[in-house]
C-alpha cells in the first residue's frame, strides 16, 4: 500500500506534464491524499502489535519497503505536511512556473518519500539521487542571484557526495553480505555480526560521514548549502531545507540502529573528529549566521548550525552501542521539529520578498503593524527556531542534551566518552567529563547565538519605523495563512505533547 | 601433436549461421550495388538493418544463441537505421554534390564489420579471434574515412589506420609469443596454468599476455591504445561514429572476455599466480578512468566529448577484469548493453542537430529544452543514465562495476583503494560533463533565427525505444 504514496504524485506529474493539468490544483489534490495516507500509516505503524504486511507489499509482491525503523514515521509525517504546505503557500511567478514548480515539489517529495520507506540500501540511495535532480533544475532556472553558478556548484558537490556514500554503502553491503536494512538489524542482534575488520570498519565509518555530512551540511562540508536555500525558489527551499536535507542524518540513524551494538565499533575511530566539526556547525556557522545581512542567507546558515545538534545526539547513540534511545528519540524529534519550522520560515520569508521585494534586514522595517499575522507567525517560527519551551524544537534539544549525560557517572570518564584522545585530556581537567559531556557544554553556546540572530532578525523585520518597502503591504491572503498555521500548530502540538509520536 | 591441440575443435558450422547470413548479405548488396542501378541506393541501409535486426532475432535462444552477438547485430541495425535517417547527408558527400546517389558502401562494410564481431563472439581460439578481429578492423578504416572529400573524415581515415596497423603489430607479437609458450592457439585454462607455473615459460607467457592486452584495448578504447578515439569520432560521419562507439568497442571488450576467462578460472582455482595480472590491469584501468573522464571535462565538440566518454565508460568496465572473476562475463555485457542504449540515440540527436543547425560543437543543443522539450527530455535520460543516474539502466552498471571493485581483491590494498578514489572522482567528473550538455540544452536560450529542430519518425521511434529500455532496465533489472 505504500506504493501509493509514490504512485499518485507520480501521477499528478504526467497528468500536469503531459496532459496540462492546472498545476497548483492537480499537485494540491495529490498533496492532500498522500497526507492523508501518510497520517494512517504514521498513526498504525505505531500501534503496537499491528501487522505492517499489508502496507509493505503491493498486490502481493513484497517492496522492500519498511516502516520499522524507528524515525521513518516521523520522517514521514514531516515529508506530507511539509510538502502539503509548500504547495499550499506556494506563489510562482507565471502559469509555466506554477507547473514546473508543482511538478518539482511533488517529484522532491516523492524522491523523499521513498527514501525513508525503503528497506533496500540501493533504493534508499537511489531515491535521494532522484529527489536531487529537481532541486538543482528549479534553482538554475528559477533562484535568485547568481543561480547558475549556484546551481552548478551544488551539484558538482552533492554529485561528488553521493559517490563517496554510495562507496560507502557498497561496502556496508559486501561485509554485511545484504542490502536489506531490517536483515542488517537481524543478523547484528540475532548473530552478533560485525561489519568486518576494525580498518575496513573505519574506511566504512569515514565514507558514510563524508557522505552522508555533506548532504546535511557538516562543518567543513557546508559551503554549499547556504548559498542553495538562499537561491532557490520558495518551495524549493522548504522541502530541501526541511525535509530532503535529513536524509542525510535518518540515514546515519538507521543505519547505526540497524547495525546496534555493533555501531559503536563501526564508527569509534571517528568519533573525536567528529564531535570537533559539530562544534564548528554550532559555533562557527553559528557566528557566519549572526553576520548575515540578507534574511534567505540567515536562515540557510541557520539550518546548516542546526544540524550540529542532531550531529551531537547521533554521537550519543553510538558511543553507547545503540542502547541509548534517549537520543534516538531526540534527533526524531528535533529533525521534525527541525524541518517543520524551516519550512515555515522559509516560507514566511518568501511571503516577505514577493510583498516588499526584498530580503535585506536594513531595507526592512515595521512590517508587523501592515501585517500582524505575518509578524506572529514569523515570530513563532522564530521562537521554535531559537528552542523555546511549548514549542517542538526544544523537547528535542532538551532531549539531545539529556541524553548526552545517560549512563555517564561523574568521574568515571572512559565510560561515556570515547577512550583516550584530545577531548579526553581536556576533560579529566574540567571534573571528569567525558569527551561526548564535554561537546555539550559548548554547544550550548549555540542556543545563545541563535537567539541573537533570530531575535535581532524579527526587530529589524517587524519592528521600529516602518520602512518605505513596507508601506504598502497586502495582508496574508487565505491560503498563506492556512499553510504557515499548520506548520505552526504542529510545532505547538509536538511541543506540548510530545508523547503523541515518540 | 594432433591439430586439436593448435586451434578449438569445437567449432560447428551451425554456430557460425548468423556470420554467414550476415557475410552473404553482404555480398549480395555489393552485387546489386553493381549490377541492379534501379534499386535505389537509400534502400541500402534498410536492407542491411532488417538483415542486422533478422540475426539479432536468431541469436536470441536455440543453436545461434549468443548474448553478445545479439547486442553486437541490434547495435549495427541502429547504426544503420541511423545512417538511412542520415542518408540525405552520407550520399551528397560522397558524390560531391552534383549526383543524387552515392554507393551502398557504407552499409555493406558495416555488415561485413558486423559479421566480423559475430564471429569474434564466437571464437575459441586466437586464430579465429585475429582474423574476425581484422576484419572489423579493416571494414572500419574504410568506414572512417568514408567522405573522401572531407579533411576531418580523410585525417580519421588515415590516423586510424596507421595506429590500428601499430596494435595489429602488437597483437601478431603477442598471439606469436602466446604459441611460443603455451604450444597452442587455444584459449584453455590448461596449457596457460602450464605455461606459468614453468619458471622458464612464466615470464614470455605473461609478455604474451601484456601484448594481447595491449593489441586488443585498441578496440576497447583503454589506455594505452585510446588516442586514436576522440580524433576519429570527431572526424568520422556520424553513423560510422556511432558504429564505432557502440559495435566495435563490443567486439573489443568480447574479445577481452574471452583472453580473461581462463585466467579467471585459473584464478579461480589457485589465487595468486596472477597478481602481477591483475595489477597491470588495475593500472590500466585506474589511467584509463582518469584519461577519459578527465579529458571529457573541456571538451567542445560533441563528438569529440562522445570519444572521451566512451573511454571512460570502457574504464568503467574495466574495472570487471581487475579482479578476474568469472562474474565479468554477464557484467560486462550489461555495461555494455546499458552504455549502447545510451549512447546510440545520442548520435540519432546529433545526427539531426549537425544537419539542421550546421556545426558539432555542444551549442547545437543550446534550447533543446524550449524548442523540442520531448526531444530533449529523452536525451536527457540518455545523458542520465550514461552519468549514472538511478533509475536507469546507467546507474546499475555503475554499481555493479563499484560492487565489483570493492569485492574484487583484498580490501586495504593500496592498489583497490586507488581504484576506488578514482571510481569516485571519475564518476563525479562524469556528472559534470554530461550534464555540461543538459544544462546547455535547459538553461541557455535556443538560437534566433533557429526554430524548432526537425526530428524524423524514425530517430524519434528510435530514442523512445532506447530510453523506454534505458527506463525498464534500471528499475527491474531481472529482466536482463
Amino acid at each position: 500500500m505504500l506504493i501509493w504514496l509514490l504512485i499518485v504524485p507520480v501521477l499528478a506529474c504526467l497528468l500536469i506534464g503531459l496532459l496540462s493539468a492546472p498545476g497548483r490544483v492537480t499537485a494540491l489534490v495529490s498533496a492532500s491524499i498522500t497526507m492523508i495516507l501518510g497520517l494512517y500509516v504514521v498513526v498504525v505503524s505505531m500501534l503496537p502489535d499491528f501487522d505492517t504486511e499489508c502496507l509493505t507489499t503491493f498486490c502481493g509482491i513484497p517492496l522492500q519497503f519498511t516502516t520499522a525503523t524507528p524515525l521513518c514515521p516521523l520522517m514521514l509525517l514531516l515529508t506530507v505536511v511539509v510538502t502539503f504546505a509548500a504547495l499550499l503557500g506556494m506563489h510562482a511567478p507565471g502559469k509555466s512556473a506554477e507547473r514546473s514548480w508543482s511538478i518539482s515539489t511533488l517529484l522532491i517529495s516523492a524522491g523523499a518519500t521513498g527514501a525513508f520507506l525503503s528497506d533496500n540500501i540501493i533504493s534508499f540511495y537511489a531515491f535521494h539521487e532522484l529527489a536531487l535532480i529537481p532541486t538543482f533544475v528549479m534553482i538554475g532556472y528559477y533562484g535568485r542571484g547568481e543561480r547558475r553558478t549556484i546551481a552548478w556548484r551544488t551539484t558538482i558537490y552533492l554529485g561528488l557526495a553521493s559517490m563517496v556514500l554510495l562507496a560507502g554503502l557498497v561496502m556496508l553491503c559486501i561485509e554485511m553480505g545484504t542490502t536489506s536494512i531490517s536483515q542488517m538489524h537481524a543478523l547484528v542482534t540475532v548473530y552478533g555480526k560485525l561489519p568486518g575488520t576494525p580498518v575496513t570498519m573505519g574506511i566504512i565509518s569515514g565514507l558514510l560521514l563524508a557522505g552522508f555530512g555533506t548532504l546535511v551540511s557538516l562543518f567543513p562540508f557546508h559551503s554549499w548549502a547556504a548559498p542553495a536555500y538562499a537561491s532557490a525558489p520558495t518551495p524549493i527551499a522548504m522541502l530541501h531545507a526541511g525535509v530532503l536535507k535529513k536524509f542525510g542524518l535518518y540515514g546515519l540513524f538507521t543505519l547505526a540502529w540497524a547495525l546496534g551494538p555493533a555501531s559503536r565499533f563501526l564508527f569509534e575511530g571517528w568519533n573525536e573528529v567528529l564531535l570537533v566539526l559539530l562544534l564548528g556547525n554550532v559555533l562557527w556557522v553559528g557566528y557566519v549566521t549572526v553576520a548575515q545581512t540578507r534574511l534567505d542567507k540567515m536562515l540557510g546558515n541557520s539550518s546548516v548550525m542546526h544540524m550540529g545538534y542532531l550531529f551531537l545526539a547521533f554521537a550519543a547513540y553510538v558511543t553507547s552501542s545503540g542502547s541509548n534511545y534517549l537520543a534516538l528519540q531526540g534527533a526524531g524529534m528535533l529533525m521534525l521539529a527541525h524541518g517543520l519550522s524551516i519550512a515555515m520560515l522559509f516560507l514566511l520569508a518568501g511571503q516577505i520578498e514577493q510583498r516588499t521585494g526584498t530580503l535585506e534586514l536594513c531595507a526592512l522595517g515595521g512590517l508587523a503593524r501592515r501585517a500582524p499575522t505575518l509578524g506572529f507567525l514569523f515570530g513563532l517560527a522564530g521562537m521554535a527556531s531559537i528552542g523555546l519551551p511549548l514549542l517542538a524544537n526544544f523537547v528535542g534539544e532538551f532531549a539531545i542534551f539529556l541524553s548526552c549525560f545517560v549512563g555517564w557517572v561523574p568521574g568515571a570518564s572512559s565510560d561515556c566518552g570515547s577512550g583516550c584522545g584530545f577531548l579526553d585530556s581536556i576533560s579529566s581537567l574540567l571534573g571528569g567529563l567525558g569527551s561526548v559531556q564535554l561537546c555539550v557544554v559548548f554547544a550550548l553556546w549555540g542556543l545563545v547565538i541563535s537567539a541573537v540572530y533570530m531575535l535581532r532578525a524579527i526587530r529589524r523585520i517587524f519592528a521600529g519605523e516602518i520602512a518605505p518597502s513596507c508601506e504598502n503591504v497586502a495582508r496574508l491572503s487565505c491560503s498563506e495563512v492556512l499553510s504557515a498555521s499548520l506548520l505552526g500548530a504542529l510545532l505547538l502540538l509536538f511541543g506540548i505533547a510530545p508523547f503523541l509520536i515518540i | 601433436m594432433s591439430t586439436s591441440y593448435l586451434i578449438s575443435a569445437s567449432y560447428t558450422w551451425g554456430q557460425f549461421t548468423p556470420v554467414f547470413f550476415l557475410a552473404g548479405l553482404a555480398i549480395l548488396l555489393l552485387l546489386a550495388d553493381a549490377f541492379l542501378s534501379r534499386l535505389s541506393k537509400q534502400a541500402f541501409p534498410l536492407i542491411a538493418a532488417i538483415g542486422c535486426f533478422l540475426a539479432t532475432c536468431g541469436m536470441v535462444t536455440g543453436p545461434w544463441k549468443n548474448p553478445y552477438g545479439m547486442l553486437a547485430a541490434g547495435s549495427a541495425a541502429l547504426c544503420l537505421l541511423l545512417a538511412f535517417d542520415y542518408r540525405t547527408v552520407v550520399h551528397a558527400s560522397v558524390a560531391g554534390g552534383d549526383r543524387e546517389e552515392g554507393s551502398g558502401e557504407l552499409s555493406i562494410l558495416m555488415l561485413l564489420a558486423t559479421a566480423g564481431v559475430v564471429a569474434l563472439t564466437r571464437a575459441r581460439d586466437l586464430i579465429m579471434l585475429f582474423v574476425s578481429l581484422e576484419t572489423i578492423t579493416l571494414s572500419s578504416y574504410a568506414l572512417a574515412g568514408y567522405f573522401r572529400r572531407n579533411r576531418g573524415s580523410v585525417e580519421a581515415g588515415v590516423k586510424y589506420l596507421v595506429l590500428g596497423a601499430v596494435s595489429t603489430g602488437i597483437l601478431v607479437m603477442g598471439i606469436a609469443w602466446f604459441f611460443g609458450t603455451t604450444g597452442t592457439f587455444a584459449l584453455t585454462t590448461r596449457f596457460e596454468q602450464a605455461a606459468l607455473s614453468n619458471p622458464y615459460l612464466c615470464i614470455g607467457f605473461l609478455l604474451s599476455l601484456a601484448l594481447l592486452f595491449v593489441g586488443i584495448f585498441f578496440k576497447a578504447g583503454a589506455v594505452p591504445m585510446h588516442t586514436w578515439i576522440p580524433d576519429v569520432y570527431q572526424g568520422s560521419p556520424t553513423p560510422v561514429s556511432a558504429f564505432l562507439a557502440v559495435v566495435s568497442k563490443l567486439a573489443g571488450f568480447a574479445a577481452l572476455v574471452l583472453l580473461t576467462l581462463p585466467l579467471a578460472e585459473m584464478h579461480r582455482i589457485s589465487a595468486g599466480m596472477l597478481k602481477p595480472v591483475m595489477f597491470a590491469l588495475s593500472i590500466v584501468t585506474i589511467a584509463t578512468l582518469l584519461v577519459g573522464n578527465l579529458g571529457a571535462i573541456p571538451q567542445q565538440n560533441i563528438k569529440r566529448l562522445l570519444g572521451y566518454s566512451s573511454i571512460g565508460q570502457a574504464g568503467f568496465i574495466l574495472v570487471f577484469f581487475t579482479g578476474l572473476r568469472s562474474s565479468l562475463r554477464v557484467d560486462t555485457l550489461f555495461y555494455l548493453l546499458a552504455y549502447g542504449l545510451a549512447t546510440l540515440p545520442l548520435f540519432f540527436v546529433i545526427g539531426q542537430l549537425r544537419m539542421q543547425r550546421g556545426n558539432e560543437t555542444i551549442s547545437i543543443f543550446r534550447g533543446l529544452g524550449k524548442t523540442n522539450p520531448r526531444i530533449a527530455f529523452l536525451t536527457a535520460v540518455c545523458l542520465a543514465s550514461l552519468a549514472g543516474v538511478p533509475l536507469t539502466a546507467g546507474f546499475l552498471a555503475k554499481l555493479t562495476s563499484f560492487r565489483s571493485a570493492l569485492m574484487s581483491t583484498m580490501p586495504g590494498a593500496p592498489i583497490t583503494s586507488a581504484l576506488m578514489v578514482v571510481m569516485v572522482i571519475c564518476a563525479t567528473a562524469g556528472f559534470y560533463y554530461y550534464f555540461k550538455v543538459l544544462r546547455v540544452m535547459y538553461w541557455e536560450e535556443p538560437p534566433e533565427d533557429d526554430l524548432k529542430v526537425h526530428f524524423s519518425a524514425l530517430s524519434t521511434g528510435v530514442l523512445s525505444l532506447c530510453v523506454l529500455g534505458i527506463l525498464v532496465l534500471g528499475v527491474c533489472p531481472m529482466l536482463f
